[in-house]
Formats: C-alpha cells, structure tokens, sequence
C-alpha cells in the first residue's frame, strides 16, 4: 500500500495549565479514504482534529508532542491557515459560517487558488453540489438553517481544494432530515471526487454508510480501531461506548 | 447661526475620521485604542516633519507620511499585539494605553512640547461661501476627505475580497484563520487604515488651530464619543455620532465659552452610556436558532 497521506505518530495535545485531551495516538489516513473517529463527548476527538489541523494564536491548546505528517512532510504544530496550504481543511465542530456574512460573502470570503477562470469553475462545481448555497446567495449565513450552515462550512472548505477534510460533528444539533442531507453530501463527495476525509461523530447510524476506517476514543486514546464495519458492528464498542442496543 | 452650523459640520468631519480610527480597531482588530489620540498627533506630526522641518515637495509629503503610517500600523501589530493574541481584552487595553505613553514620550522628546504652525500648501485659506458665511480650505477638505473615508470604507468593506475577509476575521479569527485567511495580514491592514484616518483627522484639526501634542491627543480622546454613538462597531453609526459631537461642542462654545470644548464630548459620551450603553446605533444579529 501507498504511503498515507496523513500519518499521526504519538500526538499529544495539551490545553493551558497541561491538562492532556490527546495522548500519544497513532493515525493513518490514506487516499481516498474515509476514517471515522467515534467516542463520547470529552474523549479527546475535537482535540485530535485541531492537533491536526493546528491552533491559532489566540488558542491556549499546543501540540505538545508527537508527529503529524502529511504526504511525508512535517507539519506539526503548524497554525491552522498553514495547514491549509498543505490541503489540510477543518470543518470546526461549532461556528462552522460567518454569520454575520451573507451566504455569497462566506464563500467568497475563501482564499482559492488558480487563476480566475478555474476559480469560477470550481465555485461554480461546489454550488452545484449544494443547490441551495444558488437560492440563498445573498442571505445573511446566521439566517441558514443549522443543516444549511453545515453544508455551507463543507462548501468553504471544499473551496480550498482539500486533500484532507475534516468534518468536525456534522451531525451536531441537526434534526434527523438534516443529518441524513448532510451525510449524503458527504457520501456523494466521496463517490464523485474521491475524497479524502477524517471526520469525528457521535451519530453512528449516520456515518456508517460512508466509513472506512474507524476508531473509538476513549479518555484521549483510541481503544478500538479497525476497519469501519467491524467496529461499528463489534458488540463491545456498541454496548460500552455507544450506548445502542445490542 | 450658518457660521456656527459651518463650523460644527467642519468639525464633525473631523470627528467622523477619528470615530472611523476607534470603530474600524474595535471592529477589525477586537482592540478599544486608547492610543488613538497619540497616533492622530503622531501622524500630524510626522506630516509636520515632512512638510514643515525638511520642506519636503507636496506628493513626497502625503505619500512619505502615508507610507511611514502605514509601516507603523505594521509595527504595532507585530510588535505588540499579535504577542498578546488571546489575552483578555482589559490585557489589550492596558497595552494601548502603554503604548500612547509611549507615544507621547517619544513626541516630546523628538519634537518637544511646543505648539507649531504647519507650512501651508495654498496661500488665502479662507473660504467664502454665503455673504458672511466663511470657512478654511482645510475644513473644506476635511469635509471630502471624510467623505471619501467613508465612501471607500463602505465600498471596500461591502465589494472587496479583502474587506469581506476584513470583515470575517473581525467575526471570528479562528475560524478565518482555519479557512486560509491571513488574520494576522488583516490586523496589520486594519492598524494601516485606522492610523491613516486617525493621521488625516490629526493633520486637517492641526491646520485648523495649531499642532500640539496636548490638543490633537485630546481631540482624539473625544473622538470615542462618535464611535461610542455608534456603538463602537457600526462604521456607518459614527456619521450621526460625530454630526451630534460636532453640534454639541460647537454650541458648547458658543453658549458657554471655550472651556466647554472638552466637556461637550463627554457630556455626550455620559448620555449615551446611561440612555444606551450598546450605542444608538449599534447593530442587532437577527439570528434563525
């Protein structure tokens, strides 16, 4: 097999006063794949995203030790809009929009690349992804439904060119219909642009039908890992972690 | 009673450029600047030094005192507020405040304390506009020039690529910044505008009475009235702030001599706090939840 396009090697992220949300994960994320990374709230999966993905200045989290290397080069700890420029793109858990900017303002607020032609090609490609974003161009973003706004967050990012998507809880205080939208967005941008994500969520039934890969996080460590469907139908994760029936 | 009415719309332009330099930091940068007065005299005088020390030709002036504004919005950023990202916003404060002793510290020594008169570029500075209704060619300008602060301001902040990033940032700097947007280049830009408005406030308020640290710093001070009347993040609500500022100090004067120039700001400011502390004009989110 090809070399991942994302390694993690013993990551460990500390907030403030030291208190460690991440400790000493190890993390393959290969081309083309989707890898779902599950646990309950306060097990360390946003942090390991923003350990990724680095932390703005204004932030107190750090990495504080460990690898994060993407196509083979060290990025560790670099600031988030870095990140980007290595194709590595957040889609943050909360205030994935600026709400305060009209839908069109969002997106093009943007920082692509290319010339101004293929710019206007691939804005063109993502709208088309999200028919609504047409509809709802010039309505303030905080004015979007919460599934909107998360389909929007997608459609920034997507802008950006990622090699690497990051979906932080898509599911996150979406209502059922919304979820399933959101998920099936995803689902078409996996089929139609192969594309490479890593995405953390609390709503399994929703992200079983895209994964490949997935990891239970457990107090900032993964306890289980393996490929999606044995994990997510292994009866120990089912009835300790997630709380289903089994 | 049109002299006096002149004279407070002459002097609101000058309260509206300063009320921009308040609300445009606050807005972009998240920073209540209470340095604005020391780098509106700072700009005067660089102006000054440029103008009237080297006698410098006019273009060199206005582009050597923009290009050297420009560098020191730059500064400020690198130097000091981008090592205090994160802090508290009372960290920020103290720090403005810091650095407007500085500033004055510096003026004082470099320029001394003394009021001066700037070279003039035009001769007869006296404008007549209706029988017995007169004004200067600096008011007149600061006029424009406030106009086309603000016309440009809109217009950069509401079409430009770099506004709206402007304007993103100003909302949320992680999730700009998680987006590929240069926050730090937008600080620096927003220190760059501010401290050209706050230079052209300075310079046109010194042309109409004379540079001295002690008065521009103060004018500058008062210029938080504007900006508070607006709410402190509403460019647009600065417009009425500095009309009513103007007005109010004008007639001040008049009504109660000049000791009233300095009181009239803050009788406003006073209001506005206890009627509506978020501003009159401070700007509502309609948010769907």
């Amino acid at each position: 097999m090809n070399e991942p396009l994302l390694q993690v090697r013993g990551l460990t992220v500390s907030y403030g006063g030291g208190s460690v949300a991440v400790d000493q994960v190890d993390l393959d994320v290969h081309d083309g794949e989707v890898c779902l990374v599950l646990g309950a709230n306060g097990a360390g999966k946003t942090s390991l995203l923003r350990g990724i993905g680095g932390f703005a200045a204004s932030e107190r989290g750090r990495v504080r030790s460990g690898k994060v290397l993407i196509g083979g080069a060290d990025v560790t700890g670099r600031p988030p809009r870095t990140m980007v420029g290595h194709g590595v793109v957040l889609v943050p858990e909360e205030n994935k929009v600026f709400r305060t900017l009209t839908v069109g303002e969002n997106l093009r607020a943007a920082p692509m690349t290319g010339d101004r032609g293929s710019r206007r090609e691939l804005l063109d490609e993502v709208v088309s992804l999200f028919p609504f974003i047409r509809e709802r161009m010039d309505l303030p973003a905080g004015q979007l439904s919460g599934g909107e706004r998360q389909l929007l967050g997608i459609a920034r990012a997507l802008l950006l060119k990622p090699r690497l998507l990051m979906v932080d809880e898509a599911s996150l205080g979406l209502s059922p219909i919304a979820v399933r939208k959101v998920f099936d967005s995803l689902h078409s941008l996996v089929a139609a642009k192969g594309m490479t994500l890593l995405i953390v969520e609390q709503n399994v039934r929703a992200a079983r039908a895209i994964a490949d890969r997935a990891h239970v996080m457990v107090s900032g460590t993964f306890a289980l890992s393996g490929p999606a469907r044995e994990v997510l139908e292994s009866e120990q994760v089912r009835r300790t972690y997630l709380g289903l029936e089994v | 009673m049109l002299s006096l009415l002149v004279g407070a719309l002459v002097l609101s332009a000058i309260y509206a450029l300063v009320g921009f330099a308040w609300v445009l930091l606050r807005r972009t940068n998240g920073i209540l600047n209470l340095a604005t007065g020391a780098q509106l005299a700072l700009g005067a005088f660089i102006f000054n030094q440029y103008a009237t020390s080297w006698g410098l030709p006019w273009p060199v002036v206005v582009l050597g005192t923009l290009a050297t504004v420009v560098a020191l919005g730059a500064v400020t950023h690198w130097l000091i507020f981008r090592k205090l990202a994160g802090q508290p916003e009372f960290a920020l404060v103290v720090a403005t405040l810091g650095l407007a002793s500085a500033l004055k510290g510096l003026s004082s020594l470099t320029w001394g304390t003394e009021a001066r008169v700037m070279r003039e570029p035009v001769e007869g500075r006296v404008v007549e506009l209706l029988d017995g209704v007169s004004t200067t060619l600096y008011g007149i300008f600061g006029l424009v020039a406030a106009l086309v602060v603000f016309a440009a301001a809109h217009a950069f902040f509401r079409y430009s690529t770099t506004g709206i990033r402007m304007r993103a940032a100003a909302e949320n700097s992680v999730l700009a910044s998680q987006g590929g947007i240069a926050v730090d280049w937008v600080y620096v830009l927003g220190w760059a505008i501010a401290l050209t408005a706050a230079a052209i406030a300075g310079i046109m308020y010194a042309y109409q009475t004379t540079l001295s640290f002690h008065g521009v710093d103060a004018l500058g001070l008062r210029g938080i009235a504007p900006a508070l009347v607006g709410g402190l993040t509403s460019i647009k609500g600065v417009i009425p702030g500095a009309l009513i500022i103007g007005l109010a100090e004008t007639f001040g004067v008049k009504l109660f001599g000049g000791s009233a120039q300095d009181v009239a700001a803050w009788v406003v400011i006073l209001v506005v706090l206890l009627i509506r502390p978020q501003g009159l004009f401070g700007e509502k989110q309609v948010e769907r939840v």
